[in-house]
Order: C-alpha cells, then structure tokens, then sequence
C-alpha cells in the first residue's frame, strides 16, 4: 500500500470515529443542524477520497449513505432513532470495508436497502410525521403578537460586535478539497493553500426564476466552496397587492471564507451574469494576522459598500448613540443592511480568531513506527549518558565531569520531551465506550447513560491501545450484572435509567481510571458462596472484603446465573487482570450493594522508562518498579531465628511474607549476612522480596526480552546499566503467585 | 390550500396542504388576498408542507408585511413546517431583527419568531 492510500486509510478511520461521535450526539439532540452537517461532512469526505484513492465500492457504498443524509440535511427526512441505528450500522460497515478490502457486497446492499425503504416511507417525510424526534416540541408561533423587548443588537463604533445567528457553515479543509463537485474528484495538492475571504453581493434579475434559475441551489453551490455566512436582504420585497409571486426581489450579501480562487465563484454565476448584478471583493487574506481578530468598524463596512456615504456617517457618528440604531432610524439605510454588515464583521473576526488558533497550535502527522523508534533510540541514549557519567565520575577529570553533567540534563529534557510526545488524552478510547454502552444497553433492554471526566488525561499511547480490551469487559460487566433493568430500578427508587461513568485523574507516575456504575452492587456472600462451590476456596477460609472482591479475577470464576454474549462465561475479568497487570497496573475493586460499583484501574504514565530499583542477588542484577515499592528492611540471621523456619518478617510488629528470590531464581553462591527485604504492595497486601543488596533507584528503559525467553512471565523485561550489563525487571505481581505455588506443593508433599 | 372564516367571525384560517412553491404561489398570493379582504385576524395551520421555495417564502413575507401595515394580524403556526424554518435558515432569512417595514418587534424572520418552543 503506498503512502497516499496509508493517509486516506488513517484520515477514513479518524473520520469514522467523529461520524460514531456525532451520530450518537445526534441521537440526543437531533434538532441540532450543525450536527447534521457534521455527518454530512464526514460521510462525504470519506465518499470524495475515497473515490480519489481508488476504493470505488467504499465510494459507491458511501454515496447511497449520503443520498439518504442529504435528505436529512435539507430537512426532508426528519432523524429518528431507526435513521441513526442505519447510519451507525452503516459506519460501521465502512470500518469493516476498510479493513477487510474484499468484503462480501451482500450486507452493503441490504444496508442501503434499509435506508432507501427509510427513506421512502411516508410515515416518516417531515411535512407529515408530526412525532419525528426533530419535530417532536410543537412549534405554535404567534407572529404579529408583541415579543418581549430584546437588546437592540447594533454596533457602535467602538462597541463589540453582538451575537447574530446567521447561517454560518464550517467546512473543514479536508471536506472542500474532496467537495468541489458531485463525482469531480480533484488531485490532492501536496502545497498547503490560504484561505481568504470575499464579500459578495448577489442581486438577481426579477425574472431569473421564471427562466429557471433557482438562486438557492446557486447559494448551495457557494456554500460548498468554505465556510459562508449568508444574509439575504428582503427590503425590495413588496406587499401582497404589488408583489409578482414568480418574480425574485430579494437580494443577498454573502462573505465566503474559502481556499478556492475567484474564478471559483464567479464559475458559479458564469450564466447568469449578464443578467444579475454579482460583485465580488476580497475582503481578508491569510496573511492577515497581524490584525488579530479585529475587524473593520460598521462604519467603514457600510461606506465601503457604498450602504453609506462618509459625510452621513460623520454627521450620524455626531449623535454618538448606537450606529445601526442610528443609521436605521435616520433611513440612512435599512436594517437588512446593517444586519448583513454587522455579520461581514462576525464573520472575519471569527475566521481571525481561528486562524490564530491554527497558527498557534499547528500539527503534523507523524507514522506511530517513527516515534517508536524514536523512543528506543532515547532510550539507547540514556544508557550511553549513564556509562558517560559513570566513566566521567571515576576519571574524577572535572572538564570531562562537566560535559557528563550537560549531557546528562540534556538527556532528561529529551526523555521528558520524547515521552510527551507519545502522550495521548484519555478521551480517545473514552468517546469509543459510547456506542458500546448504547448498543449493549438497548441488546439488555436497560436505559444507561454514560458520564466522563478528566478525558485529557494523557498516558502512553501504548497504554492507551491496551487498555481497550480490559475496559470493554468492565463496562460489558457494568451493563451486564451490575445496572438494573428500569423496572427493577424504579421499584427500589432509583431513576429508570442508570448511569456508568467513567473519571481519570493523574496520582503521581500514575494515572487512576474509575470506571463506577450505580446499579446493584456486588454482593460478598455471593461471591464466597460461588467461590466456594467452584472450589476456589475452602469453607476455613476467612477473607476480608478487598480479599472477597479479588475471587472475581480468579480464573473460571462467574456470578452470572446465564452465559450470555455480553459476558458471564467467567473467562473474562482473569484476563482484564492480567492485562492490568502486564501494563504494571493494578485493579481494585469497591461495591456497596443496592448502591453501586467502582473499579479502578491505576496504571503507569508510560511503559518505555520507569524508575526502578536496583538490587543484587550474588553476582546478578534485577530492578523491582519503584512504584511497587513501599519500604525496605534489613533480614538478619536473628529475624530468620525468631520466624523458625518460616519466610515471614516482623515489621513494626506487623507479619509480612517474603520470598526468598535467592532460592526462587536457584542462585547457589554464598548468602550474605545481611540480607534486604523489598517490601511492595500487591492487591492491597504487603508481601517482601528478600535480595543480597540494594544499589538504588535506576532509570529503567525497558527493552523486551527476547522469544528464548517467552516463558519466563516472571520478567516484564531487561534494562542495560551503565557499565553495559544487563538487569532482568521483576514483574512482582506473577513472582508473588510463583512463590504462592511453589510454597503450596512444598506444603502438600 | 383553502381559506375559512373561523365560527366566531371574528377571524379565518388558511389551511396548507400542498407545497409552496413557484408552481403554487399565484393560487397562494390569491388566498392571502382573500383573507386580507374579509378578516383582520387571519391563522395559517399546515396541514403538511412537503417545500417551500424562494418564491413562497417571500410571498410570505410579503403578506406578513402587509398585514402588519394595515394593523392586522398573520398568525403562523408551523406546527408540521419544519421545512419551513430550515429552508429561510439556508437561504440566509433568519436574523436577530426585522427589516425597517415593520414598526415592531414582530418580523417573520426575528430568531425570536421562527425558533422551535
């Protein structure tokens, strides 16, 4: 696949998951015709280049789409529930198309089938479905009433500009390239283009509609060149026993904001200009920015216009009330006119306003593989920068110190920098659970909304990919078991419809993600009981809450009375757990029953460097995540004593257990007097791992180990020190269940 | 589309059952003239609106000016009109305030008047 495909491939998928945000969007609010739009855009953006790129049957597929949309957008078709589960299905298959290139054209068809029946069905046409979603509120206005007074939204000359809704369409660039004509697909031009901004007077001959020329399909055809705000003057309009139904008196004042060349828009007039009066000035360039947002005064709009003239403008400024007011009441012009100038001024301070965004906050897309790279090579880099300092150090040479000491700042800002650079917000997998809640929740037949915060959280985009499986299951479970159906809900006196939410907060290298459900609750005895019966623990056992809670993760284990597709088949939260856990993460688990659920999830920033802590054990070196780490204590021949034989330690007269890694890891060489205790956290239970000697904390960047190694799950990984040995990284959470096991069949025999 | 006097005499409905556009808005200024004639208080119920194009709309216009001039009053209810609303949203009708025309606040095309309650 070339580059061009690779790009079209990356920008269809981005594409994709904003059309899943919007429609879901849409679903809730589907009145709003800016998201109309957006769907809109985005199903014709994927059609155009889809067509430039050559996958004909994604375009062919998309165009029906966008057929069925297009009626929704010039308000034909109204949006329901039935419209958005097509278009969704509809997405949805395009992902499938996208990756899977030869799919089958069957499901295609019935999709689009689907929606040509939709849209064919009378029931639902606008003009007749008084219970659409769009029209559902029933509009009863009451023109020649008298309306409460508003504020008089006129500029002065020196007053802000107020608000005016005028129909104003934001296209993005990627839609204008590939929008330009219905089937014409231009060649993407590699060079980056400058938008400007023309203002544009459109006054058609009386009699354009009698010879068949329908302006508003002319104003479409501008609105497809940018971003346009249209104002249409009525002031020629004559009343009922003058007007010539047939005849066109309005006129209108448009500025169009686009990447397009003049000629682009007078090709639009280019048969009726003769016949109309068009006048085409550029009002705004890209190069511009040095004015900021601000824009010309009224005044200077309506002059330049020639709305006004310079001497009337002096003479009214002398009243020094509002000028539009002014202007208006003084018949110097008409309020159409000041309206349409007021908008010229809304218009270009926005397209400013905007572009100064874009110039400050401008990105590249860079292929995922190079910053991989790019992060090893970082990582190779702060393994050279410690043997630099270590050798620098023993020179005891101070020039050759110095140069060691600025490499080594260099270093950590070209870490840090590097690090952030892979650094993505939290929000892009959690806009994903969206459609998963709303799909499982209408399968389930529950109401369940969904909540987030923090969603700028930012982790590594590894642990970011990771993290989508594990947290699919949670929120399945959440649906699942935990949430109520809404009669059950309502007859315990809870709102119908319940609510899963999703908070990421940062905690210190770590960033925590609760993902919390208001339903039943988990219940503890039902869990022993089940734990119990499925032999996962025996009846002498007594557990604490946090212990209890744990069984969930234990292998085979399911509370769920039926297998269903969703989840129950008690094969899942083993898994979530270990995937927690190969991401150097933990999960706990909260629940009051009859109130709800929490898990959390705290998960490291990123998986490419960490602190450790490196210790010895006979000639050997290993690295223990400082995270992990609660406290280290001394293990004297004395503390051996006092425990007769078993690995445990006094602390503070408190228990631990210890494994003696020395003897897990079968290393024969003479035991030091003294030995060190790590003490780290495991699920909520301190457990220590007893080393010969503990050197200090390390910047660890983890490099995988290799396939002979595969097996060794005990080892997340190796790091090299300074002195270009290599030091194997303890994954402390499967070396605690080594030792459990190994410590249970030396009990058995 | 059709016009009658309401029970009370006091005023009269147009009823809209087909769309507004160039085809029709002769029959339309015609109706509006009718009702101009023989009451002050005219209501316009859509039974349906499939379109309305540039033409009917700014026969509507018109009549809600002259109406308006002569102190009378046009009542819209859009109830099965969203089209209505869309299409002068696109064609760039919708504003803030009315046009000089009109001595108050109630222009058709106001944000105020044409938004869905």
């Amino acid at each position: 696949m070339d580059k061009q495909q690779q790009s079209y491939r990356e920008e269809a998928y981005e594409l994709l998951a904003e059309l899943e945000i919007s429609l879901l969007e849409l679903e809730e609010t589907p009145d709003d015709e800016d998201l109309i739009d957006q769907v809109f855009r985005a199903m014709h953006t994927i059609k155009g280049s889809s067509a430039m790129f050559g996958f004909d049957a994604i375009a062919a597929f998309t165009h029906e789409v966008e057929t069925v949309l297009d009626l929704v957008r010039s308000g034909m078709m109204p949006v329901t529930k039935e419209l958005v589960n097509l278009a969704l299905k509809a997405r949805d298959q395009i992902k499938h198309m996208l990756d899977t290139p030869n799919v089958d054209s069957v499901e295609n068809e019935n999709i689009i089938k689907q929606l040509q029946n939709l849209s064919s069905d009378p029931k639902l046409s606008i003009s007749e479905e008084e219970e659409s979603i769009s029209e559902a509120d029933v509009h009863v206005e009451t023109v020649s009433k008298s309306v409460p007074d508003i504020d008089l939204n006129m500029d002065t000359e020196s007053e802000s500009v107020p608000e005016i809704d005028m129909d104003t369409k934001h296209q993005p660039k990627a839609d204008i390239r590939s929008d330009k004509k219905e089937d014409e697909i231009e060649q993407v031009s590699e060079e980056t283009k400058f938008t400007v901004t023309y203002r544009i007077r459109f006054t058609p001959s009386p009699k354009l509609l009698i010879y068949g020329t329908n302006p508003y399909q002319l104003i479409l055809d501008i609105e497809e060149l940018g971003d346009t705000t249209i104002v249409a003057q009525t002031n020629k309009i004559p009343d009922l026993f003058e007007i010539e139904p047939d005849h066109c008196y309005i006129h209108w004042d448009i500025i169009l904001t686009t990447d397009q060349s003049i000629e682009a828009i007078r090709d639009i007039f280019i048969f009726i200009e003769d016949s109309c009066d068009i006048k085409i000035e550029l009002i705004d360039e890209d190069g511009d920015i040095e004015f900021g947002s601000d824009y010309k005064k009224l005044g200077q709009i309506l002059i330049e216009r020639k709305d006004i003239s310079s001497d009337l403008l002096v003479q009214t400024l002398q009243k020094q009330r509002r000028l539009g007011e002014i202007l208006v009441e003084s018949h110097v012009t008409d309020q159409g006119h000041v309206e349409s100038a007021l908008a010229e001024q809304k218009h270009i301070r926005t397209v400013r306003e905007k572009r100064k965004q874009d110039t400050s906050t401008g990105s590249i897309r860079v292929d995922a593989l190079k910053l991989d790279t790019l992060v090893d090579l970082v990582g190779e880099l702060v393994t050279v920068q410690a043997t630099l300092s270590q050798k620098a150090f023993s020179s005891e040479d101070t020039a050759l110190i110095g140069i060691a000491e600025q490499v080594e700042r260099l270093t950590a800002d070209l870490r840090d920098n590097t690090m952030s650079i892979r650094m993505l917000p939290i929000s892009t997998t959690f806009s994903t659970f969206k459609r998963l809640v709303r799909d499982l929740s209408n399968e389930l037949g529950k109401e369940v909304s969904m909540t987030t915060e923090g969603g700028k959280t930012e982790l590594d985009k590894k642990v970011i990919e990771r993290l989508n499986d594990p947290m699919v299951h949670i929120i399945r479970n959440c649906i699942d078991h935990g949430i109520e159906t809404p009669d059950i809900r309502e007859k315990s006196g809870k709102s119908r419809s319940g609510t899963i939410s999703l908070v990421a907060v940062h905690s210190g290298a770590n960033v925590l993600i609760k993902i919390s459900d208001d339903g039943a609750g988990i219940n503890p005895q039902k869990i022993r009981s089940i734990a119990l019966e499925k032999g996962i623990i025996t009846p002498e056992m007594e557990l604490s809450e946090t212990e209890t809670y744990n069984l969930l993760f234990a292998p085979g284990f399911s509370t769920a009375k039926t297998v269903s597709d969703i989840s129950g088949r008690g094969v899942g939260m083993d898994v979530v757990k270990s995937s927690i856990e190969a991401l150097r993460g933990t999960i706990e688990i909260e629940s009051e029953i009859g109130i709800g659920t929490t898990i959390t999830l705290k998960l490291p920033l990123t998986l490419a460097i960490i602190d450790g802590l490196l210790v010895e054990i006979g000639k050997e070196y290993y690295v223990l995540p400082l995270s992990a780490v609660e406290e280290c204590v001394e293990l004297t021949q004395a503390d051996r004593d006092k425990s007769k034989g078993r690995n445990i330690a006094w602390v503070r007269d408190e228990i631990i257990p210890y494994v003696p890694l020395r003897d897990i890891f079968q290393i024969q060489s003479p035991t030091s007097p003294i030995e060190q205790v790590v003490i780290v956290e495991i699920d909520g239970a301190l457990i220590g791992f007893v080393v010969d000697n503990i050197i200090g904390e390390h910047q660890t960047v983890i490099k995988t180990l290799g396939r002979v190694y595969r097996g060794a799950k005990e080892f997340s990984g190796a790091t090299i020190l300074a002195d270009g040995s290599v030091a194997l990284i303890l994954d402390v959470h499967r070396l605690s269940v080594l030792a459990e096991t190994l410590e249970r069949k030396k009990v058995e025999n | 589309m059709n016009f009658q006097m309401d029970t009370s005499g006091q005023s009269g409905t147009i009823f809209i059952d087909e769309p507004l556009t160039i085809e029709n808005v002769s029959a339309m200024k015609n109706v509006f003239l009718d009702a101009y004639k023989k009451t002050n208080h005219v209501n316009i119920h859509f039974k349906s609106l499939a379109d309305i194009d540039l033409n009917g709309l700014q026969l509507f216009c018109s009549a809600h000016r002259t109406f308006s001039k002569a102190n009378k009053k046009l009542d819209i209810d859009l109830t099965n009109a969203g089209i209505f609303r869309k299409k002068a949203k696109k064609i760039g009708l919708i504003r803030h305030k009315g046009c000089h025309l009109e001595q108050s606040e109630n222009c058709l095309w106001r944000q105020q008047n044409t938004r869905s309650r």
